[in-house]
């Protein structure tokens, strides 16, 4: 019998797949990652093999150098075996303890199709043999170019170009940040290594343009900048709304992202933010208030630690919104604290602001959980363990997970251990619409019933907190067991045959923290899904060396938009019929999705 | 004092609203093509006066009007981004220019400021192979001098592109050589174990510049001109044996007596010694004159007692220090390094760091001590900062936490027209020796700021100089912080002023680059026509001096 791969395994898989931000988990009765099963004498004692083989690059076909190349144990995991691709873009590994070993190859230069991870391959090292002619394709990203020019057509230098793709999490942003280049002195700019993707590009040049200032006593502290350049988003817009998306495609160069600047006047938005500790600097964002209020967008301030003043320069004319918040640092909730203000800037200078802040909002509440479900014998999750809480009798019951959902000016999401007994408090949210996603772990099972705020039954269990809130938080877990099995019996033909099967949530709100309802198995199978909840969901298969795939967002809602959805709920024990997608498929569906014909 | 200074100004202010119709207008144009320059920004200030200015923006045509002005003497200036900025009426960059006067109601047209445009080195770095290296980072260096002697001192920065391209733009005129060094990923910011033995063969990247040397000596300069692409400035990566630095670290005493029972029977208070697993020493590795971008530091730290090292070093001069923090009291330690080859342990040897404490005397002055403040800044070329201290209203000071090693004092505000007159660390004249901090350092630092200076007027005779330059010699030769330079007006005369007592030379040149009077070789060859002269307090003579044309000062 062919023995499956260890669960350790399936962690090192996604984190090769998908990213240091991979997290798929394993089944709940796995262990622990990277723990390794002890070898038997039979596989000490047999003579190594070796595997060599080649990197491509996935559109022109030419050896691909410095790509590095890694190799995982598939039955016992372990530390993986790496080599460097040399000029003719060839690799060989020797000494290699025979058995199959997953394939993973990595170059800063190829980040796939919208992050997508190029598919790992599995291979067979036969005792004392040579394996060769592995081909691994790569594909390549693109790079983007341009000109900033100003209103007499003269280049300008120094300025930044910033480079926004969609957002990562689809749930609290509309834009996430890509990267970010600077013009030289013929105002050219090159973004290279930029990933083949959908952009929103957009000049911001900060340049204190000169002015008429009369002869008088020159007090350095009180000279503003007045002039300065509108913020251009490609091809001639000045907020978002009007930004084109441009399209890199794989190995392309794009050049002519060209701007042209008009200057506007400018001023400067200063204030005190009050009811702050002395020395902690806060995050504090002026973002555009007719754009989606999208910390990408936003303007960053100066800030004296001495006297908590901040300070905006070079502020076109508009509406904003002031977004103060107290670093949230995962040890101290209890002291978060926010304040959000509307800002109207004219031409004049507005009289300093005074911006108190609020402790964050705390909830307490408990998890209900039925009668039936025996607490004495929760289990946790090995991954869901941190270090310094093993202690038996302190086990949590699990997690809370509050998401922030769009618009969100904090974008502060929170995660909360659940107490043994079922009571949890969670400290420094923000105002904001949430989703609560209960991640509780126990032998059996359970479903979400409902989420309670007050007296309210919040619907999907997305509860909203304005400034100030308060009130007691209910979760209620089901009585009754979520069971969910998949059926492969429809998988293609042709594909190696090993699949992982995802439920997708098809309001897109797994990705933001990795925890999927998933199973595993070969063409034919009928598979049993773990971490199961109640929902509506999507549910795929994709070939098992491409789960990284569900991480991005995008993919993901490529891919759920193509399946049909399903109802889960408790106490029912459902089959479903996931739809397939091969490695090859999901390449077409992304590149499909590139040229503008798949959204 | 600031207060007055306002009201002064306001008083003159409005006593020439009335008066201020007057105007200056013209142009700025680039130096060499005569283009006019758009959103120039022209400052004007009244001389002698920097408090009192405004600012006129260039349009299309590269016009600008000072509107408003009253009667009175200016100094105009432009500045543009990707130009260096001039004064009207300077020939040269970062150098004084003329004075305008302006009679009341009189309005002043056609001047004209020419200003250089800054230029661009640019060429490609490759590989070992041959192949073009991507993200190395590409270092222009010029000569300058730093304490007295001439350095070769990073002034521009630029990373190669994805084919390996660089282009250093707005760059000064003036002579650069060119370095570049790969960083091997992830860049050696944390000092790490030392390597097993067996790496003997392997080869590190190392700084090389162009066109193609290890040796600075051996390295092309290049010339830049304003406005002026120097391309093809190529750099083939070259490799260098490892060098291996370990290091250890010990405090002073470490070896102690070994403990006694004490006449009570109690057990004996325990020195601080080394343990395993010790405070952590905070390690900061120095490369002079490197090629990272920020200066090469190598920061990091490990447990005192235990060693660590940095593994991939290239030959150069390093300056090594660290700190550790043992019962609430620093400790420090420094060593200079010449690597050239192979592998070395270094054994740092902590000292405590120590209080400097002393007095701000003024004398021929008003003013009191409240409000200044004295500071250090390293002398080992490193750039750190160090202590800092508020003088209190009795002068006393304490500079705390001071580790041992070469520091320079630096005190402000000092009153107008006075001058450093002494700083003295018990008998050391550190004003004009080297400060060097050691553990048994405990005489007191005392400062005495003297408000008046020596001053003199002068003329310059034979020709025409647009600036003078006090050099100065015997006790105080060589040291920077005594040069002076002053502008010549238009009818030859000039004014030093707030000078330090002592032997001078003077020199009046047409047209000089800042900081070349720094350069010894640069003036020998007119220490003849230069104008000896010895100042005193107090004094005021009158001199004269012969002008070195412009044919010649080059």
């Amino acid at each position: 019998m062919r023995p499956g791969p260890a669960a350790g395994l399936w962690a090192v898989l996604a984190l090769l797949a998908g990213g240091a931000r991979a997290q798929v988990l394993p089944d709940a009765a796995g262990a622990t990652v990277g723990q390794n099963i002890q070898p038997n004498a039979q596989q000490n004692t047999d003579p190594p093999g070796s595997l060599s083989g080649r990197v491509i690059n996935a559109v022109t076909g030419g050896p691909v150098r410095g790509a590095s190349v890694s190799l995982v144990n598939y039955q016992r995991g372990g530390n993986a075996q790496a080599a460097t691709t040399d000029g003719g873009g060839t690799f060989t590994v020797a000494s290699l303890p025979p058995g199959e070993y997953v394939v993973a190859v990595n170059h800063p230069g190829f980040q796939g199709i919208l992050g997508l991870p190029s598919p790992n391959q599995l291979v067979t090292v036969a005792s004392g043999q040579e394996s060769s002619g592995l081909t691994m394709r790569l594909m390549p990203g693109g790079t983007l170019s341009g000109k900033v020019v100003d209103d007499g057509g003269e280049p300008v230098s120094g300025c930044p170009v910033y480079v926004l793709g969609p957002g990562q999490n689809g749930a609290s942003a509309a834009y996430s940040f890509r990267g970010s280049a600077s013009t030289n002195d013929k105002g050219e700019y090159k973004l290279d290594l930029l990933t083949a993707d959908r952009y929103v590009v957009y000049a911001r040049c900060q340049e204190w343009l000169p002015v008429e200032r009369p002869l008088a006593v020159w007090r350095p502290e009180l000279i503003e900048p007045r002039e300065s350049w509108l913020p251009v988003f490609y091809p001639d817009s000045p907020s978002p709304e009007g930004a084109q998306w441009v399209t890199v495609l794989p190995g392309s160069e794009l050049a002519g992202i060209d701007f042209h600047l008009r200057a506007t006047s400018v001023t400067t938005v200063s204030g005190t933010i009050g009811g702050i500790p002395a020395g902690i600097q806060p995050n504090i964002q002026l973002i555009p208030a007719d754009a989606a209020l999208d910390a990408a967008l936003g303007y960053g301030a100066s800030f004296d630690l001495a006297t908590s003043t901040f300070r905006f320069q070079m502020v076109p004319p508009g509406s904003y919104r002031l977004i103060v918040m107290t670093n949230p640092s995962p040890s101290q909730t209890d002291s978060i604290s926010y304040a959000s203000l509307f800002v109207s800037v004219g031409r004049a200078r507005p009289a300093p602001l005074f911006v108190q802040m609020r402790l964050g909002i705390t909830l307490t509440g408990r998890v209900e959980q039925p009668p039936s479900a025996d607490t004495g014998n929760v289990v946790m999750l090995n991954s869901l363990q941190s270090p310094g809480r093993q202690t038996p009798k302190a086990a949590p019951l699990g997690y809370l997970h509050f998401m922030p959902l769009t618009p969100s000016a904090f974008a502060n999401f929170r995660q909360v251990e659940v107490r043994h007994d079922g009571t949890f408090t969670v400290q420094g949210l923000t105002p904001g619409r949430y989703k609560v996603v209960p991640q509780i772990a126990s032998q059996q099972p359970n479903s979400l019933e409902s989420v309670q705020f007050g007296s309210t039954i919040a619907n999907h269990g997305v509860i909203e907190l304005v400034e100030g809130a308060s009130g007691a938080l209910t979760v209620r877990m089901g009585g009754s067991p979520v069971l969910v099995g998949a059926s492969l019996a429809d998988a293609p033909a042709g594909s190696h045959g090993n699949w992982t099967v995802f439920a997708l949530p098809v309001d897109g709100s797994a990705t933001a923290f990795g925890q999927f309802m998933t199973g595993t198995g070969k063409s034919g199978d009928s598979v049993r899904l773990q971490n199961t909840s109640t929902g509506k969901f999507a549910f795929v298969a994709v070939e098992m060396m491409m789960a990284g795939v569900v991480q991005i967002e995008r993919l993901n809602q490529l891919l759920r938009e193509r399946a049909d959805a399903v109802e889960i709920v408790a106490g029912l024990d459902q089959t479903v019929n996931p739809k397939f997608f091969t490695n090859d498929e999901i390449e077409e569906l992304a590149m499909a999705y590139l040229r503008g014909e798949a959204r | 004092m600031r207060g007055m200074a306002i009201s002064a100004a306001l008083a003159l202010l409005t006593a020439g609203i009335a008066a201020a119709q007057g105007s200056i207008s013209g142009r700025v144009v680039n130096s060499v093509t005569g283009a006019p320059l758009r959103r120039a920004e022209v400052s004007i200030v009244v001389d002698g006066r920097t408090d009192l200015r405004g600012t006129a923006p260039t349009d299309g045509d590269g016009r600008f009007v000072c509107r408003a002005l009253p009667a009175g003497r200016f100094r105009l200036s432009a500045q543009k981004t990707g130009y260096a900025p001039m004064d009207y009426g300077a020939t040269r960059p970062y150098m004084s220019g003329k004075v305008i006067p302006l009679a009341a109601g009189e309005q002043k047209t056609g001047l004209i400021i020419q200003l250089p445009q800054l230029g661009v080195l640019t060429g490609t770095v490759s590989d070992v192979d041959g192949s073009p290296a991507p993200r190395v980072a590409v270092q222009a260096l010029r000569r300058e001098f730093q304490r007295g002697k001439a350095a070769w001192t990073p002034v521009g920065w630029a990373n190669t592109d994805s084919d390996g391209r660089y282009r250093m733009f707005h760059m000064l005129p003036g002579k650069y050589v060119l370095s570049a060094k790969k960083y091997d990923q992830p860049p050696p910011l944390l000092p790490s174990a030392p390597e097993p033995d067996g790496q003997a063969g392997r080869l590190v990247y190392a700084t090389t510049y162009h066109p193609g040397t290890l040796d600075r000596q051996e390295a092309r300069s290049v010339v830049l001109g304003p406005g002026e692409t120097v391309e093809n400035l190529d750099i083939p990566l070259l490799q260098s044996r490892p060098i291996i630095l370990e290091v250890q670290a010990e405090l002073p005493g470490a070896a102690p007596e070994p403990p006694q029972p004490t006449a009570d029977g109690n057990p004996p208070e325990t020195p601080p010694q080394i343990i395993q697993q010790g405070p952590f020493v905070q390690l900061n590795l120095v490369q002079r004159n490197s090629n990272a971008p920020g200066g090469s530091q190598f920061g990091g730290g490990f447990p005192l007692g235990a060693r660590t090292a940095f593994n991939d070093l290239e030959p150069g001069r390093y300056v090594l220090y660290a700190e550790v923090t043992l019962d609430g009291r620093l400790y420090a330690a420094r060593e200079d390094l010449d690597l050239s080859g192979g592998s070395l342990v270094v054994t740092l040897r902590f000292s405590p760091a120590v209080d400097l404490a002393g007095h701000v005397r003024f004398e021929g002055t008003r003013e009191s001590a409240t409000g200044s403040r004295v500071f250090l800044v390293s002398g080992d070329g490193s750039g750190r900062q160090g202590a800092e201290a508020q003088v209190k209203a009795d002068g006393s000071y304490v500079l705390k936490n001071v580790p041992p090693g070469l520091w320079d004092i630096g005190f402000e505000p000092i009153p107008k027209g006075g001058y450093l007159k002494s700083m003295l660390l018990g008998d050391l004249d550190v004003l004009r020796a080297d400060m060097n901090v050691t553990a048994e350092t405990n005489a007191p630092l005392e400062i005495v700021v003297s408000g008046a200076g020596a001053s003199l007027t002068g003329k310059v005779d034979g020709g025409l100089a647009r600036q003078v330059v006090a050099v100065p010699e015997g006790e105080l030769a060589g040291l920077q912080s005594f040069y002076v330079v002053t502008t010549v007006d238009e009818k030859g005369a000039f004014e030093l002023k707030a000078m330090a007592p002592g032997e001078y030379r003077l020199y009046a040149f047409e047209d000089l680059a800042y900081g070349a009077w720094f350069d010894p070789d640069f003036l020998k060859p007119y220490a003849e026509r230069g104008t000896p002269v010895e100042l005193k307090a107090g004094d005021k003579p009158e001199v004269t001096v012969q002008a070195i044309g412009a044919g010649v000062a080059r």
